[in-house]
C-alpha cells in the first residue's frame, strides 16, 4: 500500500464494492476476492482486459483482465446467450461494458469525495498472455476475484 | 408491439433483446442517435417505448430526447434513460427534457422486464 493509506482504502473500497455490484447485478453470479499472491496472480495468463482512463484528482486507468473463456462465460450470464453462440465482437463488447459499469460505479460512490474522477469511453485489449504496462508515478490497487470459478484481475492505476 | 433500443453497447443491446423476448415484443436497435433518428423515422408509429442511452458517440441521448420531444411525430413515444448517468442533475434534466423513466446501470434482467411493463402502463412482475 502507498498514497497515504488511508486515501487508498477509499478507493479500494469504492472499486471492490463496484466490483461486486457490478457483476453479481448483471451475472446473478456470486463474487468472492481474494489478495493477490503467487498461486493466483493472473496477469501474464490473460487473453482479454477491459479498460478505461479516469482523469481527475486520481488520474489513472482501470483495467478488469481475464480469460476470453472466462469473458464469454460472463457476457453469456449477462445476455442469456450461451457462451458457445458468442462471437468474439460480443464479448469484446461485453468485457468493455463491465468495465464501463464498474468505473462507472466506482465514480459515483466517490463522487462528492476529494477522488471524484471523469472516464474516457471504454475500450478492450485481445491479445494472448498480454500484458499491461502503465508508466507513469502511480500506485496500484490490485485484486483477485473468484466469480464462480472464474478468476478476474482488477487493476486499479492511480497517480498520486 | 416494437420497442426501440438507442445504445452503442452490442451487449446492452443483446440484454434488451433478452428481455424483449421474454415479453414477445420486437426490438428495433439503434447505435446512436443519429442511427435512432432513421429507425424512429420509418417505424414511429409502431414504437410503444424508447430504451435511451445517454453517453453515445455521434449524437448522445440527450440530444437524441431533445430532438424527438420537439417532434410532433415522435413526441409521444415514451422514453426511458438506461444509463450509468447516475447524477441528481443529469436525472432531472432528462426528465425535465421529456424522458418518462429512468434507469441507472447495472440491473438485472427482471428489474429491466419490470420498468419496461411500468413504462408501458402493465405493470411489474404480476405481468409474466
Amino acid at each position: 500500500m502507498n498514497f497515504k493509506d488511508s486515501n487508498y482504502m477509499i478507493i479500494e473500497n469504492a472499486f471492490s464494492t463496484a466490483f461486486s455490484d457490478v457483476i453479481e447485478t448483471m451475472t446473478g453470479l456470486m463474487v468472492k476476492d481474494l489478495d493477490i499472491n503467487e498461486e493466483n496472480e493472473i496477469s501474464n495468463d490473460t487473453d482479454i482486459s477491459g479498460a478505461m482512463l479516469l482523469k481527475g484528482r486520481c488520474s489513472g486507468f482501470s483495467t478488469i483482465s481475464m480469460k476470453k473463456r472466462s469473458a464469454s462465460v460472463l457476457v453469456a450470464y449477462m445476455t442469456g446467450i450461451p457462451h458457445y453462440k458468442l462471437n468474439d465482437e460480443e464479448i469484446f463488447d461485453g468485457v468493455a461494458e463491465l468495465i464501463n459499469l464498474l468505473s462507472g460505479r466506482a465514480k459515483t460512490i466517490l463522487k462528492g469525495s476529494e477522488f471524484h474522477f471523469e472516464l474516457s469511453p471504454p475500450f478492450t485489449i485481445v491479445g494472448e498472455n498480454h500484458y499491461i504496462l502503465y508508466k507513469g508515478k502511480s500506485d496500484v490497487f490490485r485484486k483477485i476475484y473468484y466469480i464462480g470459478n472464474i478468476l478476474v484481475e482488477l487493476n486499479i492505476y492511480f497517480a498520486s | 408491439m416494437k420497442l426501440l433500443s438507442v445504445d452503442d453497447s452490442l451487449i446492452v443491446r443483446k440484454i434488451i433483446k433478452g428481455a424483449s423476448d421474454i415479453l414477445e415484443f420486437e426490438l428495433l436497435e439503434a447505435e446512436d442517435g443519429n442511427e435512432g433518428l432513421e429507425v424512429l423515422e420509418k417505424n414511429y408509429e409502431d414504437i410503444s417505448l424508447i430504451l435511451l442511452d445517454w453517453n453515445m458517440p455521434g449524437m448522445d441521448g440527450y440530444s437524441f430526447l431533445k430532438i424527438i420531444k420537439a417532434d410532433d411525430k415522435f413526441k409521444d413515444i415514451p422514453v426511458m434513460m438506461v444509463t450509468t448517468e447516475s447524477e441528481q442533475e443529469n436525472i432531472v434534466k432528462a426528465i425535465k427534457a421529456g424522458a418518462k423513466h429512468y434507469m441507472i446501470k447495472p440491473f438485472s434482467m427482471e428489474e429491466l422486464i419490470k420498468r419496461v411493463l411500468e413504462c408501458l402502463g402493465r405493470g411489474g412482475e404480476d405481468e409474466f
